[in-house]
């Protein structure tokens, strides 16, 4: 997520006197237009639910990002000049910067930064923030219980753009006895004194107040320095350019566009994988049925092959003996139509003077006064019978003895 | 804390229990698996495993339809032999074959004045236990015209009857109309076994 591509902007502050102070930020053509702005003086109430009265103030319903702020419980601040690093290495640098700046580092301590170059070449402006690492277990529970993630958390201080050398800069959230200027804090004098002159100027020419706050403005832009501080901040095209230096939130706060694209992308994540598996499961199911169709076609097939295999095996022996007995020839039954087809189909001129039925057919003895007669185109129309020896003998002068024999065909209507 | 006292505290533990039901749940898995003839392969079958059971199949119907071929060849085998059956002389029904036999005959004969010279005596020749070939030799001297009238007659008689010989010669080639007829009636006989009977199938005379 990108902040440069947000136009809303909302940011909540707790101030070190317990004083709450919200604001609704929206990105103009030129500058930025606070649209809403609220405060909420410390009381005996719970902080969350102080924080929950400031964000219905503010309508946070709707999703700007949000920035928090607040003065961390024994927080250190400091700048120095340190070598151009990437993030990580400048962050150990920073480290045993703080060491020489701070009389005391806490043995657990978290730390945020943000940087600025000088006209030195290689050279950064650091700004440093220091705290132990439960300074803001209370501010961040407060969050937590309300629901509400925040994008980020940004030190006030930490916002500050380049100001000249000698202002002196005083934020509500600080304590009223203490100023920053060049690089340290300072006791605040008792009497007034004109603070934050440049930085005001800044502030009133980059962010513009909403017609309502317009009447006290001068009061306004006081009040809600820090606000507009943060929200400028935020809105800075090189912000994320700071971002690596100020992570420090804790899981449970991590900022909820973030979480919503994670839940969205795990969401998409389980259906493409539903999705997948559906297709997959469909696929076995297919497979599945077939393969179980198949296996139990096969079993019937061979348990049916098998039944009748072993109906047959067990009458074999009495299948044989039918078989045998259909074989047998009893003899001809149909012997006054064969006769017939014979008589039928042999030429007058022939003169049957044996004929002789067996079982396997029936031999004939002829004679003809035919010179070369010629009975297989006659006989062979016989349908129930073939020639299996046709036989010529000149027995006389003009007479022709003819012996035929006929074999019954397989098939042949007996 | 010596190993007794560790496995008594291992075996109360939850962890145990856990593990005693997953190996027993996985231990029934497998017995159920084993027993059902299945393998685990089968509950995720490959695409060449469906392919080789296709074949499977493609062989193990083959096979069915040859049994299946056997079976209707033997079917229809007792079909015939059944319907051949019906035509069997039943001694109950049809009576004594020595004397009813060459009875049927005559009466054929008799029906066209057919003059028969000579009937023999019957023969039996055993086919099985039940079956047996009855046959008698018959001879005539008559006109083709008669012999073939005669021929249509016992061809009409009831049970069937064959002619396991026949043979026909003029009586005289060259003068004479009339044809000398010598054959075989052959018939087949059925004797139910001693104490049983049978049932022809559709057999009505």
């Amino acid at each position: 997520m990108q902040f440069l591509s947000a136009n809303e902007y909302a940011v909540i502050t707790l101030g070190s006197d317990g004083t709450l102070r919200g604001g609704r930020f929206k990105t103009g053509k030129k500058s930025l237009a606070a649209t809403h702005l609220a405060e909420l003086a410390p009381s005996e109430k719970e902080l969350a639910d102080r924080l929950k009265e400031l964000i219905r103030e503010l309508d946070l319903g709707s999703a700007p990002l949000l920035i928090a702020s607040a003065i961390p419980d024994g927080s250190s601040f400091f700048n120095c000049r340190t070598a151009d690093m990437p993030t990580r290495a400048l962050a150990s640098s920073l480290v045993f910067d703080a060491q020489q700046q701070i009389l005391q580092l806490p043995a657990d301590f978290r730390m945020q930064f943000s940087t600025r170059k000088t006209d030195v070449p290689g050279e950064i402006e650091a700004n440093v923030m220091l705290f132990p690492s439960g300074g803001l277990a209370a501010f961040f529970a407060a969050f937590g219980k309300n629901r509400r993630r925040i994008d980020e958390f940004v030190y006030p201080l930490l916002a500050l753009p380049e100001l000249p050398a000698g202002e002196k800069v005083k934020l509500p959230e600080f304590s009223a006895e203490f100023y920053w200027q060049d690089g340290s804090f300072h006791p605040a004098p008792e009497r007034p004194h004109d603070y934050n002159a440049k930085l005001l100027e800044l502030i009133r020419k980059e962010v513009t107040l909403g017609e309502k706050f317009s009447a006290e403005a001068a009061r306004t832009y006081n009040r809600y320095l820090t606000l507009c501080l943060l929200a400028r901040f935020a809105a800075s095209p090189d912000f994320r350019r700071h971002r690596a230096g100020l992570a420090l939130l804790p899981d449970f706060l991590r900022p909820r566009r973030y979480r919503s694209q994670l839940r969205i992308g795990a969401a998409l994540l389980i259906i493409l994988i539903a999705m997948y598996a559906a297709i997959g499961f469909k696929s076995f199911h297919r497979n599945y049925q077939e393969y179980a169709g198949l296996d139990r076609a096969v079993k019937q097939a061979r348990n049916t092959a098998k039944n009748i295999q072993t109906r047959l095996k067990t009458r074999d022996r009495e299948t044989k003996e039918i078989a045998r007995i259909m074989e047998l020839k009893p003899g001809q039954y149909h012997l006054v139509s064969h006769i017939a087809d014979i008589s039928n189909t042999l030429p007058p001129e022939v003169l049957v003077s044996s004929m002789r039925w067996n079982e396997n057919g029936v031999d004939m003895t002829m004679q003809t006064a035919m010179e070369n007669p010629d009975l297989a185109p006659f006989v062979q129309k016989l349908p129930n019978y073939k020639i299996a020896s046709l036989q010529h003998r000149q027995t006389g002068d003009t007479l022709v003895t003819i012996t035929l024999k006929l074999e019954t065909v397989p098939g042949a209507v007996r | 804390m010596n190993s007794s006292a560790l496995i008594k505290k291992f075996r109360e533990s939850r962890r145990a229990q856990a593990i005693f039901c997953v190996a027993g749940l996985a231990v029934s898995a497998v017995i159920l698996l084993s027993t059902s003839g299945r393998s685990l392969g089968s509950f995720f079958p490959s695409r060449s495993k469906i392919e080789a059971a296709k074949k499977e199949l493609d062989k193990a119907a083959a096979e069915l339809a040859i049994q299946e071929a056997r079976q209707h060849e033997v079917q229809a085998l007792e079909k015939s032999y059944k319907e051949m059956l019906g035509s069997v002389w039943e001694n109950e029904r049809d009576g004594d074959p020595e004397l009813e036999l060459r009875k049927k005959i005559e009466e054929a004969a008799k029906k066209y004045d057919f003059k028969l010279n000579s009937i023999g005596a019957l023969r039996r020749n055993r086919i099985n236990n039940e079956l047996s070939f009855y046959e008698v030799d018959v001879a005539a001297t008559e006109t083709i015209e008669l012999i073939s009238l005669f021929l249509k007659e016992v061809q009409e008689i009831s049970p069937r009857m064959y002619w396991k010989r026949a043979d026909l010669n003029p009586e005289n080639l060259f003068n004479s109309d009339r044809v000398r007829l010598s054959g075989t009636i052959r018939l087949i006989g059925h004797e139910a076994a001693a104490g049983k009977t049978r049932e022809v199938a559709g057999a009505k005379r």
